[in-house]
């Protein structure tokens, strides 16, 4: 099936009336948790879970897949309404929207940024369905050594990418990695670090620590808080000028082409593509001393990249099977639960599931797109029950998640013990996006690192010895040496955005 | 507008219970990779087909001992140099300086080990545990009620009747939304003056 013909096959399951209904429950799920700062894509799709049970295959990938994108859309109207960023890569879309706002042009600005967004996702989605396929068949021709350095890549950048101590970067991404060996050994399948716990050989489940790390220990932290956003901008008028719409074509496009670039980057932290745009778009300005005071510009060209960075980040774990982060390793595991692999193979074992789920994105962002505007109020709305109030609702809810994947009392304890360690680490300032890295592809590293050394015949020289995996070793360690040497200069990624909500990993 | 937020200069006692926080966590990491090292070692490093299963838990162990111990030498002399320094009189003074910038960045919501509320914290962290113990015995439903009641009374300092409303009707909609709708077996009471709950 050539790429055309998947996509039109794509759009055939995407447009079914069932699985239009799961797209839209995915798009509401997704915006709501994106305006709800403290839970982000993955407790939202950790949510969803227990009901992808019981649909189809495509079905639940779909709804599941709209959560992820969905969440960006929502993160966009608090950070432009009220200054406060949902999710942390839209951190620096407050840093615009919110003067606009205040000038009175909170419409246009999420008018604007909406429809940027949706130019640039429907171009990446395209980018996505074209190179996906000769990029799978590609990936057959990749080894074991390959994969490894493709994963050692992804952890190196995330360490090099938080603007924290190096050595509170590494000790938590050796965290990550020892939590990731509890259970059975991926090669021989003898217990580890299990305590003589049955309900540990199948190893610490990924909800428990991406759950328990992020949205329970932020909800703990901040207990007894009761500051929630008050100041809410209002929406005078929704419809771009001529010149807005002008001014905003240059930032789409630059903002496609980065968001696009870093999200094929496993490892990569969302909040990386929309600072980067915001830097570029203000060094190409004619006027950057408006950068900060209303710019539209500012808005329009990270958020547009925030949305090809989330499409784009689906290529690894269509082509390879490795997922760039947390919230992209729950939809690996929903993946897993319907019995398809995501990887090489998938566009020829289970083509519904693949070209659904990539047509479904367009369709989505329509969704997304027609139902921004009405919805606005309602979030609002939401954003009033104060924040305590809202931080118990989540435990509770996140708890039946939780015990509804596997059943299981012992997971619940589990989830207790990660968000307390969770709240350990944050307050001891480590940061965790490492860790959840490291642990999300734990399992992946050791077992493809084994392969390769019984391939190369126990010899570790066969990691140089490949062409491929020796090059994506080489710009690993060369990119930690540039962006450490950086240190001193303007922070790839704002304080604020690091260790907030629940996806900062990527 | 800056891309980085500046923060107040933490006072000096604070830098010197930080110090101290640090060095211990960090002499509590190497004691981890120590332990970690040691089980690996006992999990067989080699096997006939190649490395065993202990050889990548032995180099994650190896990684938290060896930045443990560096960890716990830099904070060490960290931690000399903020003994001998005398505090900063002029930070002292304005316990609560801030560095006042020209639009209000958004607000940072990290928390610190003084900024943080223990005792509340606490009371969390005990309610989460004492939740997970009784499931068991009251069954799912009563103990996510009464775990939901007491969060509101005790964390949020809520009214008990606001209090009571949230309980009951979070636990109300999860009983029909995942037990009823989604068909998720939520654990029924072993309390035998509960057993009538049972089907």
């Amino acid at each position: 099936m050539s790429s055309l013909l998947g996509l039109l096959h794509g759009f055939s399951v995407a447009l079914l009336p069932e699985n239009l209904l799961f797209a839209i429950v995915g798009c509401l799920v997704g915006m709501l948790v994106g305006v709800l700062p403290g839970i982000g894509q993955s407790a939202g799709m950790a949510l969803l879970i227990p009901l992808s049970y019981f649909l189809p295959p495509a079905g639940a990938i779909i709804m599941l897949a709209s959560i992820f994108y969905g969440a960006a859309y929502g993160g966009r109207i608090t950070s432009i309404l009220m200054n406060v960023p949902g999710e942390s890569e839209s951190v620096v879309t407050a840093l615009d929207g919110y003067p606009m706002a205040r000038m009175g042009r909170a419409g246009v600005a999420l008018s604007t940024s909406a429809i940027a967004s949706f130019c640039g996702a429907v171009v990446s989605v395209v980018i996505l369905a074209f190179a996906s396929l000769p990029l799978s068949q590609l990936a057959v021709h990749l080894g074991p050594p390959e994969y490894f350095a493709l994963m050692m890549l992804g952890l190196c950048l995330v360490v090099a990418l938080v603007d924290k101590s190096l050595l509170k970067g590494l000790i938590s991404l050796a965290l990550g990695l020892f939590i990731a060996e509890i259970g059975s050994d991926p090669v021989q399948g003898s217990a580890r670090f299990t305590f003589g716990q049955i309900d540990l050989f199948s190893g610490v489940p990924l909800l428990a620590v991406i759950m328990g790390f992020f949205g329970i220990s932020d909800v703990l932290l901040s207990a007894g808080k009761r500051h929630g956003p008050q100041l809410v901008a209002r929406i005078e008028r929704l419809s771009p000028s001529k010149e807005d719409l002008r001014a905003s074509v240059g930032p789409t496009a630059r903002g496609t082409v980065i968001g696009f670039l870093f999200g094929l980057i496993p490892g990569m932290v969302a909040a990386v593509s929309t600072f980067a745009t915001y830097v570029t778009e203000k060094r190409v300005s004619k006027h950057p001393e408006q950068f900060g005071r209303g710019a539209i510009q500012g808005v329009v060209g990270p958020e547009t990249a925030n949305k090809s960075f989330e499409i784009a980040s689906f290529v690894p774990l269509f082509t390879l099977g490795i997922p760039g982060s947390a919230a992209l390793a729950i939809l690996l595991s929903a993946f897993t639960i319907q019995g398809v692999t995501p990887g090489p193979t998938m566009f020829t074992q289970a083509p519904d599931v693949a070209w659904g789920v990539i047509a479904s994105m367009v369709v989505g962002n329509v969704i997304l797109l027609v139902l921004n505007f009405p919805l606005v109020r309602i979030w609002v709305q939401i954003l009033k029950i104060p924040q305590d109030v809202l931080g118990v609702l989540v435990i509770g809810i996140s708890v039946v998640g939780i015990y509804s994947v596997n059943n299981s009392v012992f997971d619940v304890a589990l989830l207790g013990i990660f968000a307390l360690l969770g709240c350990l680490l944050k307050l001891l300032d480590f940061p965790l996006p490492p860790a959840v890295l490291a642990f999300v592809l734990g399992h992946q590293i050791e077992s493809t690192f084994r392969q390769a050394l019984i391939l190369g015949h126990n010899d570790p020289l066969v990691f140089v010895s490949r062409p491929i995996s020796a090059t994506i070793l080489a710009i690993a360690v060369v990119a930690v040496v540039l962006l450490k040497a950086r240190r001193r200069r303007p922070r790839l990624v704002p304080a604020a955005a690091e260790n907030r909500s629940v996806d900062v990993p990527r | 507008m800056t891309s980085s937020i500046e923060e107040p200069r933490p006072r000096f006692g604070e830098r010197r219970i930080s110090a101290v926080v640090d060095l211990v966590t960090m002499a509590l990491i190497a004691a981890l990779g120590l332990w970690v090292v040691v089980t690996s070692v006992g999990l067989g490093l080699q096997t006939s087909l190649g490395i065993g299963p202990g050889m990548f838990p032995l180099a994650s162990g190896a990684a938290l001992l060896l930045l443990g111990l560096i960890g716990v030498v830099s904070r060490a002399i960290r931690l000399r140099g903020a003994l001998a320094a005398q505090p900063d009189p002029a930070v002292e003074s304005e316990p609560d300086a801030a560095v006042i910038t020209e639009e209000e960045p958004p607000p940072s919501e990290a928390e610190t080990f003084t900024t943080v509320k223990w005792g509340r914290l606490a009371i969390a962290a005990a309610l989460v545990f004492a939740f997970v113990l009784v499931m068991g015995y009251l069954g799912f439903v009563i103990s996510l009620s009464l775990f939901m009641l007491a969060m509101m009374l005790l964390v949020a300092r809520r009214s008990w009747w606001v209090s009571l409303i949230v309980a009951v009707a979070t636990a109300a909609a999860i009983y029909f939304g995942f037990g009823v709708f989604l068909g998720v077996v939520l654990p029924g009471p072993t309390a035998p003056f509960l057993s009538w709950m049972n089907p």
